[in-house]
């Protein structure tokens, strides 16, 4: 088990507090164009920076730590029982975010590559399927809480309402996640590596 | 050495203030309406950004205090503290405007500019304070590079 140091902490807590800010800004700017929630913007990137540059768990921190402010900031509920209404908050609020950390599996991979090329192919690859997985949470949330949103002569009904409606914001945000972190790699290859300095060692020894 | 000490309390006194205030009002902005078809449980979310600037601010603030005791100096925590600050300041009131702004179009209602016109001013004279602070940053460590060259 890796130890979390408090440099890592403190990383942790400015990365969800950026992610928070870009969340707000992004969430302000769509929301026209996707009335019913979603955004295409950055605010993934916070956590996919954790994820290559310390792991999975502390990319699971920051999207938890985001997660919770986004819930502290009121929820909208529309079910009867208890059971529906911890899987609508489970869907909508606090497991979206955390679903991209899985990105952070590729973190060993990711770090122990030498070549850009490669850590750019696996830059994609975990992007995509981190962001493949919010979408997967937002596609439920959809299908099964807000189907009554789903126009009535819509073709294919609530299944490919909550398809069209949910991709049409997360695969732009895959690609300009994916993008901003390819370019950060090759120009600033440092934000995914921790510096190991003299009198850290022991630190870092601990985290890894 | 004493200075320092002072500058470092006053921050703690003072982001402990913060982070209570923000606290206290936004446990008091709970508001709950059911329109019917679900139930909005809404809190004023500007609170939480208060509430966060004191966290920030308070662990800078006991960060410092036992750097200072170490007499150790790190920069890095500084830099994120700033940029995370500034980023809040500017990111989020620009949003709360954009977002409200957007609902009133799509709504086809008249948008109420004097009640938002705040965000709008806090978010653009966050975004400047972020850019000279980037811009700081970039001349702190291009003349840091030069220095060591």
């Amino acid at each position: 088990m890796k130890k979390i140091t408090t440099k890592c902490l403190a990383e942790i807590a400015i990365m969800a507090t950026l992610a928070f800010a870009l969340d707000a800004l992004q969430g302000g700017l769509f929301r026209g164009l996707f009335p019913n929630g979603g955004s295409i913007g950055f605010a993934m990137l916070p956590i996919l920076i954790m994820c290559f540059r310390r792991g999975f768990l502390p990319g699971l921190l920051t999207a938890l730590i985001l997660s919770f402010l986004q819930l502290l900031g009121g929820v909208y509920v529309i079910s009867n029982s208890w059971y529906m209404i911890i899987l609508q908050l489970l869907l909508d609020y606090i497991v979206a975010y955390p679903l991209v950390a899985v990105a952070g599996i590729f973190y060993k991979t990711f770090q122990k590559s030498s070549s850009t090329k490669r850590k750019i192919s696996i830059l994609i690859a975990a992007t995509c399927i981190g962001g493949f997985l919010k979408f997967l949470a937002h596609y439920l949330a959809g299908v099964i809480f807000w189907a009554d949103n789903c126009p009535t002569d819509f073709l294919g009904g609530p299944l490919v309402y909550s398809l069209v409606y949910n991709g049409g914001y997360m695969l732009p945000n895959i690609i300009v996640n994916a993008i901003v972190l390819c370019i950060l790699l090759v120009t600033l290859p440092q934000a995914f590596m921790v510096n190991v300095k003299k009198g850290e060692n022991e630190d870092e020894k601990q985290t890894n | 050495m004493k200075s320092k000490l002072i500058k470092n309390i006053f921050t703690i006194v003072l982001s402990s203030l913060l982070l209570i205030f923000g606290l206290i009002k936004y446990i008091s902005s709970y508001y709950s309406e059911n329109d019917g078809w679900g139930i909005d449980i809404s809190f004023n979310s500007d609170y939480i950004v208060v509430i966060l600037i004191g966290l920030i601010a308070l662990v800078y603030g006991i960060y410092q205090l036992k750097q200072n005791q170490k007499n150790e100096n790190n920069p890095l925590v500084s830099i994120y503290t700033g940029i995370s600050i500034c980023a809040l300041v500017s990111f989020y009131p620009l949003g709360i405007f954009f977002k409200n702004l957007f609902k009133a179009i799509s709504k086809n209602k008249a948008f109420a500019f004097n009640d938002y016109v705040g965000y709008l001013i806090i978010g653009i004279a966050g975004l400047i304070a972020l850019g000279l602070f980037v811009g700081f940053l970039i001349y702190y460590f291009n003349k840091k590079k030069v220095k060591a060259n």
